[in-house]
């Protein structure tokens, strides 16, 4: 690999110079994804609480989910994890037009995980697949069923997605930024862009097998 | 600042001076920032809480409606666990503090630090619109169902507002870990760390690992309460024990975020009043990171009447016992440090003796509560209140104002008057014993809390309580002004080091110029050598013993 990029103009205060910079930076970084692990943490001991209570309800929710488009959805968020990767690279080198294009490649896949997102969702309420649980139209006590299930996986999909959301916001200004050449890329920005992006993409590594692959084993 | 201020150029001035400060980068004004923030909630808490002593005052509904009630004291747990008790330390003296003691600029990431002002801001503005059109009535734990099918009143709002607070305090404890990782001094290691940024290390921890856990918790209630999701309330589905173990794996370690870092004040005065060496520096460092590890593993003994396991709720008692151990080392080492001392009770070492009375109080009424046969009769009683104000107002808030004395001449470059400092010091401790001693004992005889009317029988120490309350709310009103009073006039100034203490903060001048040092500072020794500190300057308004 080439030499970093150190331009003095890169560091911010108050830290001395871009290595120490980049070791604040991603500290500050993995501490925030441990955060993240806490916080997806409470919906993952939801998930495993329920299942293991009704095991059967997970697996019959698991067989309604559509598996092709969500490995179709896992490889594109695999694939933009990697265009990320060449991201972080170019900036680190200083190569502007390069982190422009892999950040908006990156947008890209992103945006499509959405779309297919989206119209998953979509499909799922247009089917009356929905969690809502209406009190005044069933019995009194609610059985755990394919509503509690959709609870999980509308509640789990939707909060992963908003991340995602998030990450397409800054990618594009970002890739913005780098497009138009007024600054350099400050990579160590950049860099931990590449690790939260990362932990969107694990969060969804877990997300799926839980969720879809339930009741196909 | 008046006079000018009527002119164009001085109402320029004006906005000039406030746009820098909301803009602020400087750790120091951002601290200050806070400091008004947190003393505005502060007031506000206590002005409920002193309608409730006002109501309590009398055995039926006298001043307020029982509805009204529930209000009340949910608003003032909402307010003063999340817009007081928890940041309170942290980000005025750890925000102001951290850098200097460790001879760093700023903070690692000033704009974060200023971010999460405007967002504690914004969480705070939030519950503030919730309490003025009508409040919540669920307590501040939001069990459901009462936050769920039984809630009349503005969950959804309130909740996002502690919602940005939590966001807040990550934000902070994210930046006090990185700075305190990635900025020391040349020569500042871990172990020559002052036990202040210790203690805001353990907290940061806390902070960044629990906070998110509430945070997603309350995300759950409200979606919930919002779109009719079956998540908590066993009416839709729901699980309601799980909410309660989400929201104690979050709110006993929080307990801890609003002690540690007193204890880290308590530390730095202690030494500082009996010129001593901190006895048995690493026992108290270790302890305050094994408080910050147990704290984790304790969340059931709140769950001990829920129908949890009875396995479960053993081996949440027994844990809870284990966190008392290192407290306890914490006790005994401050004691050991004041054996044999040059012992000064200025303000400061007032609260500070104040707060090791009542936290070894509290900790050892907790310690009862976590026996699970007692607890089973205490729960929910008037002997939990009295508990854990004897560790929040008796102890947090006692080692908060112990800083907050103890650095304000740092802060502001002005000593305040002594006598003053002193006597808000001993009604505080007074008031707070009147207030909270009656209430061990009607917890005892039973009265339950969180109800506005009682049994006539429980009449006389109600009484006494309500009043020892008027006396703590003076203790509260004194300290204000004496701080306030030496901002105004000819007050006397304080020097680089008016207490004779060690530790890098008093090097710099005071106030500290905005890039904190002018020379970066180099460590050689440890943080407390008081055997080699400079002698204490004597204030105008109060003689030394
Ligand atoms: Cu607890």
């Amino acid at each position: 690999m080439a030499e970093l990029h150190a331009d003095a103009r890169l560091v911010r205060e108050p830290f001395t110079d871009v290595a120490h910079q980049r070791a604040a930076v991603s500290l500050g970084m993995w501490v925030f994804i441990a955060q993240e692990v806490l916080f997806f943490g409470v919906l993952f001991v939801w998930y495993g609480l329920f299942r293991a209570q009704h095991p059967d309800v997970v697996a019959a929710g698991g067989r309604a989910l559509d598996v092709p488009l969500a490995t179709v959805m896992t490889v594109t968020l695999l694939v933009s994890s990697f265009t990320m990767v060449l991201a972080v690279r170019s900036a680190m080198l200083g190569a502007r037009r390069g982190l422009a294009g892999w950040l908006a490649a990156t947008g890209l896949l992103a945006v499509a995980f959405l779309a297919m997102k989206a119209w998953e969702y979509h499909h799922h309420i247009a089917a009356g697949e929905v969690p809502v649980v209406d009190l005044h139209a069933a019995s009194s006590v609610v059985e755990a069923g394919r509503a509690q299930f959709f609870g999980l996986y509308f509640v789990m999909t939707g909060f992963h997605a908003l991340h995602v959301v998030g990450g397409v916001l800054v990618i594009a200004w970002r890739a913005l930024a780098a497009a138009r050449g007024r600054e350099l890329p400050r990579w160590t920005a950049i860099m931990g862009l590449g690790l939260y992006w990362h932990l969107v993409d694990v969060v969804w590594l877990f997300v799926f097998p839980a969720l879809y692959l339930a009741g196909h084993a | 600042m008046n006079t000018t201020a009527r002119t164009p150029s001085g109402a320029h001035r004006f906005w000039g001076t406030l746009r820098a400060w909301l803009t602020t980068k400087d750790h120091k004004k951002i601290a200050v920032l806070y400091l008004l923030t947190i003393t505005l909630f502060f007031v506000i808490g206590g002005v409920i809480a002193t309608i409730m002593r006002i109501e309590l005052a009398g055995p039926g509904e006298d001043v307020v409606s029982a509805e009204a009630y529930n209000r009340l004291f949910s608003l003032h747990g909402v307010i003063m666990v999340w817009f007081f008790l928890i940041p309170a330390v942290p980000t005025v003296l750890g925000n102001y503090l951290i850098p200097l003691m460790i001879g760093a600029p700023d903070l690692a990431f000033p704009r974060l630090n200023l971010a999460s002002w405007y967002v504690f801001v914004a969480g705070g503005a939030l519950t503030l619109v919730a309490m003025v059109t009508g409040g919540v009535d669920t307590g501040w734990t939001f069990y459901t169902p009462y936050s769920s099918t039984f809630s009349q009143s503005h969950v959804v709002l309130t909740v996002c507002g502690i919602f940005l607070a939590g966001v807040s305090s990550i934000f902070t404890g994210l930046n006090f870990i990185v700075t305190i990782h990635k900025l020391r001094a040349p020569g500042l290691t871990w172990f020559r760390l002052p036990l202040f940024v210790w203690t805001h290390y353990a907290t940061s921890i806390i902070l960044v690992l629990a906070t998110p856990v509430l945070g997603m918790t309350l995300l759950l209630v409200l979606i919930e309460h919002a779109v009719g999701i079956g998540i908590f309330d066993p009416a839709y589905g729901g699980d309601p024990l799980l909410f309660q173990h989400f929201f104690w794996f979050y709110s006993h370690p929080a307990v801890y975020v609003m002690i540690l870092p007193g204890m880290g004040v308590v530390s730095e005065v202690i030494c500082c009043f009996s010129r001593r060496r901190i006895f048995g520096y690493r026992f108290i460092a270790w302890a305050t990171l094994a408080i910050a590890v147990f704290g984790f593993l304790v969340w059931g003994h709140h769950m001990f009447v829920s129908g949890q396991s009875y396995l479960a709720s053993l081996v949440f008692s027994v844990l809870s016992y284990l966190v008392a151990v290192p407290s306890a080392i914490k006790v005994f080492n401050w004691l050991a440090t004041l054996y044999g001392g040059a012992i000064r009770l200025d303000t400061p070492m007032l609260y500070v003796l104040g707060f090791i009375g009542l936290f070894t109080v509290g900790g050892v009424t907790g310690v009862v509560l976590a026996t699970l046969a007692v607890d089973v009769h205490l729960h929910d009683t008037y002997f939990v209140v009295a508990h854990f104000h004897t560790i929040m107002v008796g102890g947090m808030v006692m080692a908060y104002l112990a800083g907050l004395h103890f650095w304000w001449p740092k802060m502001t470059g002005r000593r305040y008057d002594e006598r003053l400092g002193r006597l808000g010091a001993v009604l505080v401790f007074v008031g707070f014993l009147l207030t909270f001693l009656p209430q061990f004992i009607l917890g005892y005889q039973g009265l339950p809390r969180r109800v506005a009317t009682y049994d006539e029988r429980f009449h006389l120490l109600q009484v006494m309580s309500s009043a020892g309350a008027s006396v703590l709310a003076l203790g509260y009103l004194v300290p204000a002004v004496a701080l306030v009073k030496s901002l105004f006039g000819k007050a006397e100034p304080a020097g680089r080091n008016p207490w004779g203490a060690t530790g890098l903060e008093w090097q710099t001048t005071s106030p500290p110029p905005a890039e904190n040092f002018l020379a970066q500072p180099v460590v050689t020794g440890d943080a407390y050598d008081y055997p080699n500190a400079p002698a204490p300057v004597a204030a105008r308004g109060g003689a030394h013993g």
